[in-house]
């Protein structure tokens, strides 16, 4: 795999999902396709839910998305602002379960049941998803109002 | 009955149906990635079901290029409402890699209902 680095910062506006994936995935064009969609899939979830659920702060005006590529590992990175601590806890905790489960697909499943059973439901699977079908770890940092979410996964896995 | 088409877009998604001697096709291309894709998709796909009550459905996700997690809602109830309305429904997914885990997805879910079969086609 190519070593690649990128760095944006953008404000939460939704055309820039779009804008982010174009980039990974021109970033990524020499990678493994598996891999390369991955994380095109992850940088837009992880980019959707910063944009949907974060605002501006003093320490984080603007999203910040950090994607690092090596031929060992690959690291998205996004940041954004939010003062919604209950919003965040619920996060936290979703990204809790992705990092410390054995069968990241049962969550994936157990949620799409959920969403089955009740069709006015919606939403809250992208964490998930990048677990499951991106095949990333996640981990979670909020300090100041700021929420760092990263995604890492090997770039052989 | 000669056959009927319909066809609705939105910001990069269209959705192409049709129905023809019992047989019904509704085909997924391009992207959907909106913000609340339920909005355009869940009367879109309310009215579909109802225009394809009673047929054999094909619904086509093999040149869907993509979708958000927030597609992935309307898109699994829009299958399990054919399977209460329908005949026999066939699912397609290509088998591009982030098209597998939504194949492996709809067959877990096919096994609930009674219709449905779900096939992958190569790229």
């Amino acid at each position: 795999m190519v070593q690649a680095h990128l760095q944006l910062s953008f404000a939460p506006m939704w055309p820039n999902v779009r804008e982010i994936r174009e980039r990974v995935g021109s970033a990524l064009q020499e990678c493994p396709a598996q891999l390369r969609s991955a994380a095109i899939m992850t940088s837009s979830e992880l980019v959707e839910n910063a944009i949907k659920y974060g605002e501006s702060v003093p320490a984080a005006e603007t999203v910040t998305f950090v994607l690092e590529a090596t031929p060992e590992r690959l690291c998205i990175r996004v940041v954004n602002g939010s003062t919604n601590t209950v919003g965040v806890a619920e996060l936290q905790r979703r990204v809790q379960e992705v990092h410390g489960a054995d069968d990241k697909q049962a969550l994936y499943f157990a949620r799409l049941e959920e969403l089955l059973a009740d069709t006015d439901e919606s939403g809250r699977l992208g964490i998930y998803r990048v677990g499951f079908e991106g095949g990333f770890d996640l981990q979670l940092d909020y300090t100041n109002n700021v929420v760092t979410v990263t995604a890492t996964r090997k770039a052989n896995a | 009955m000669p056959e009927q088409k319909w066809q609705f877009e939105q910001d990069g998604l269209i959705i192409s149906a049709s129905r023809a001697n019992g047989k019904g096709r509704v085909a997924w291309r391009g992207i959907s990635d909106s913000r609340t894709p339920g909005i355009f998709l869940r009367p879109v796909l309310r009215d579909l079901s109802e225009k394809m009550k009673g047929a054999e459905v094909t619904v086509d996700f093999t040149k869907l290029e993509y979708m958000n997690s927030a597609t992935v809602s309307p898109l699994i109830n829009f299958v399990k409402t054919l399977d209460g309305a329908c005949t026999s429904i066939l699912v397609l997914f290509s088998e591009t890699d982030w098209q597998r885990t939504h194949l492996q997805c709809m067959r877990a879910i096919a096994t609930t209902l009674r219709h449905v079969a779900v096939q992958s086609t190569p790229v």
